[in-house]
């Protein structure tokens, strides 16, 4: 008897006892819904988890400071920097040579003085600071609302929090900022009396076009490196004689990403060999995972008793099926079935009612999860923090639905070979 | 296709159940000649289906030998006792024996899928045979839906499926009326007869038992020990 023989004769007997062999299929459905649903959830969570430890941004992700290591630079994922040290091209061009360095974002930066809508607010210092927008994807930085500045835009920032409490905003409230304008200026010293410095602004007005989170840099302005460029160039032509404090690094700081979280650390030490501070979020990270690992084995670990127990389901269906079948099992023998025949037929039946149920649960499970994953959604978007975006791992769709169909023929195995073991003599009938 | 003789030698049966032992046949002996239709009569329990059961390749041979067509079925197991179930016998049962998830024409068809036969050859063979038995407008009904003569008729078409020089019938009317049970025997004889297999037949009834080439009368021998 070949496959697609068996695979009939197995369908038409499920087809036969629906009503059982549909219970027998929900019990599997609803583990396998329960599994998924939990390591859909979980695989949410972990993922939501280190995000929000690596700010946004890459889990390999590092920071380098202008600064030299501190005394305790490759102890703690943020130690305390040394002494100020420049960045510069040739440093960029080293770091970037490293092995186990993957990608440099170069971050740069100047002074700014800002004037915000509300006139009641005072006119503020800070810093503005600029890189390749069209990385920003692989930085610590995450759009609370509205979008991050267009790449090569000298009219577009995004701001933080920081500014954001200036202004009287908070993280909920944070949209009302978007779509208003702040004024930046660039500041220049010139020359001028002795007693006091002039100084004048190059005065840009900027569109707010969205609210970051952000630890990449210590600014609350965001803008294109186009932007910060200009207001480089104009504040490096101060009076060199008035005194004026200026960055005399190139780079405020880079935002390396490691070959690899495993790579972390050797990626950290090399770059502290060359001179600068870094810090990363590793061993929290690490820490992390190995917590977030244990609640998914218990949750797996949950998951897998349902279906375990609907295994047993199938078995206890299949005996009492081989039980009410013994003579048609006879019969098969006595037209030519092989034992290897009747035990396919019903190796198959158990399969296809793994198969169904793993199918059904899996699909179901995703469902829930979609469901959990709005209302927590709903809960976090009220509280101002970004929503869970609810994936379907390609791990849980195979392992829900071919992990069903295993476990189901394995559940079948005894029936199976109790079916085939029967004599062939039970055709006759029961003597 | 000409039909298999058998030759059955010294053959005895010995069942143990809780109640004891039961012996069904001692030295039992019996020669068939190829082609030759016979009945076998005998009081319940004589052992009546154990003797097709033995020939048929249904059960295991405990002492004594049965040969049939050359083959001596002591030597056959496993795979290769199905295969000669498969090749060489066709099976009638009392109780039909339909597969009742099955259509008339899908039972049909399941007895010809343990050789390799291809689907389309089945199929066409199924339907010579619906028609031979005359129950082709049944086709696609399942055995819940067919009377107790056209059961037969099917399960008849079905053990003749393989073409097989040996036919066992065991009480193949005991569940029919009389006049369903005389047009299903008037077929089982005029296929056989067609065949050429070697026809055994077991029944209760001497005015059935009349129609074969030879009559054997079966004795109840059971000797709790
Ligand atoms: N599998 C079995 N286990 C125990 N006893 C059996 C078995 N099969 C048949 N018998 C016994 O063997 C005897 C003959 O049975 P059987 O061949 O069916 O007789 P018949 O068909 O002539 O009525 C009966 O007494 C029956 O109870
Ligand atoms: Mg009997």
């Amino acid at each position: 008897m070949n496959w697609p023989d068996a695979f009939l004769a197995a369908l038409r007997s499920l087809d036969r006892r629906a009503g059982r062999a549909a219970l027998t299929v929900l019990a599997v459905a609803l583990a396998a819904a329960l599994l998924s649903a939990l390591l859909i959830v979980s695989t949410a969570a972990r993922t939501r988890v280190l995000d929000q430890l690596a700010k946004g941004g890459p889990l390999a992700g590092i920071q380098v400071a202008a600064a030299a290591p501190g005394p305790q630079a490759l102890d703690a994922d943020t130690p305390r920097p040394g002494r100020p040290r420049d960045i510069d091209a040739d440093a960029v061009r080293r770091i970037r040579a490293l092995r186990s360095v993957r990608s440099v974002v170069t971050l740069e930066s100047n002074p700014v003085l800002a004037v915000a809508p509300s006139a009641a607010i005072q006119p503020f210092q800070d810093t503005l600071a600029g890189l390749d927008l069209r990385r920003v994807r692989t930085l610590p930085i995450t759009v609370i609302v509205g979008r991050s500045p267009t790449p090569d835009s000298l009219t577009e920032v995004a701001v933080t929090e920081g500014y954001l409490r200036r202004v009287g905003l908070t993280r909920a409230t944070a949209a009302k900022a978007v779509g208003t304008e702040v004024e930046i200026g660039a500041p220049r010293s010139f020359p001028s009396s002795r007693d006091r410095i002039d100084v004048r602004g190059r005065w840009t007005r900027a569109e707010i076009v969205g609210v970051v989170a952000q630890q990449a840099i210590d600014a609350q302005f965001l803008g294109s490196r186009a932007m910060v460029r200009a207001a480089r160039a104009w504040t490096a032509q101060s009076d060199p004689d008035s005194g004026f404090e200026l960055p005399s690094s190139r780079y405020a700081g880079l935002f390396v990403v490691a070959d690899g979280l495993d790579r972390v650390g050797s990626a950290r030490a090399s770059i502290t060999r060359l001179g600068y501070s870094t810090s990363s979020p590793e061993n929290l990270i690490e820490t992390v995972r190995r917590y977030l690992r244990v609640v998914e084995i218990v949750l797996a670990g949950i998951g897998l008793i349902a279906l375990a127990i609907a295994a047993l389901g199938i078995t206890n269906a299949l005996l009492a099926a081989v039980r009410e079948r013994r003579r048609e099992i006879g019969v098969l023998k006595a037209i030519g079935a092989r034992d290897r025949d009747v035990r396919r037929i019903f190796l198959i039946e158990a399969g296809i009612t793994g198969l169904i149920g793993g199918l059904v649960g899996t699909v179901a499970g995703y469902g829930i999860a979609r469901i959990l994953g709005a209302v927590v959604n709903q809960y976090l978007v009220d509280q101002g923090l970004p929503g869970v975006g609810i994936g379907l791992p390609a791990l849980v769709v195979v392992g829900g639905v071919l992990g069903s169909a295993m476990l189901a023929v394995l559940a079948g195995i005894t029936p199976a070979q109790r079916a085939a073991r029967l004599p062939a003599r039970q055709a006759m009938g029961d003597a | 296709m000409a039909g298999v003789p058998i030759s059955v030698r010294d053959v005895s049966m010995r069942y143990s159940t809780r109640g004891g032992a039961v012996e069904v046949l001692a030295d039992f002996d019996l020669a068939v000649d190829a082609g030759e239709r016979l009945a076998i009569m005998g009081p319940s329990g004589a052992g009546k289906t154990t003797l097709l059961a033995l020939i048929g390749g249904l059960e295991a041979i405990q002492r004594g030998s049965i040969v049939v067509g050359g083959t001596d079925l002591a030597h056959l197991h496993g795979d290769a006792l199905a295969a000669y179930r498969y090749q060489t016998v066709g099976f009638v049962f009392q109780h039909f024996g339909l597969l009742g998830n099955l259509s008339a024409r899908e039972n049909i068809e399941l007895a010809m899928s343990f050789g390799g036969r291809s689907s389309r050859d089945r199929r066409a063979r199924a339907q010579l045979l619906l028609d031979a038995v005359g129950i082709a407008h049944r086709a696609d009904h399942r055995p819940a839906e067919l009377s107790g003569g056209e059961s037969q008729r099917v399960a008849l078409a079905r053990a003749l499926a393989n073409e097989p020089r040996l036919l066992l019938a065991d009480e193949p009317t005991g569940n029919l009326d009389g006049e369903t049970a005389e047009r299903v025997l008037e077929l089982l004889d005029r296929t056989a007869a067609d065949s050429g297999a070697t026809l055994l037949t077991v029944t209760h009834d001497p005015a059935v038992a009349r129609r074969f080439d030879r009559i054997i009368q079966l004795e109840p021998r059971v000797i709790a020990s």
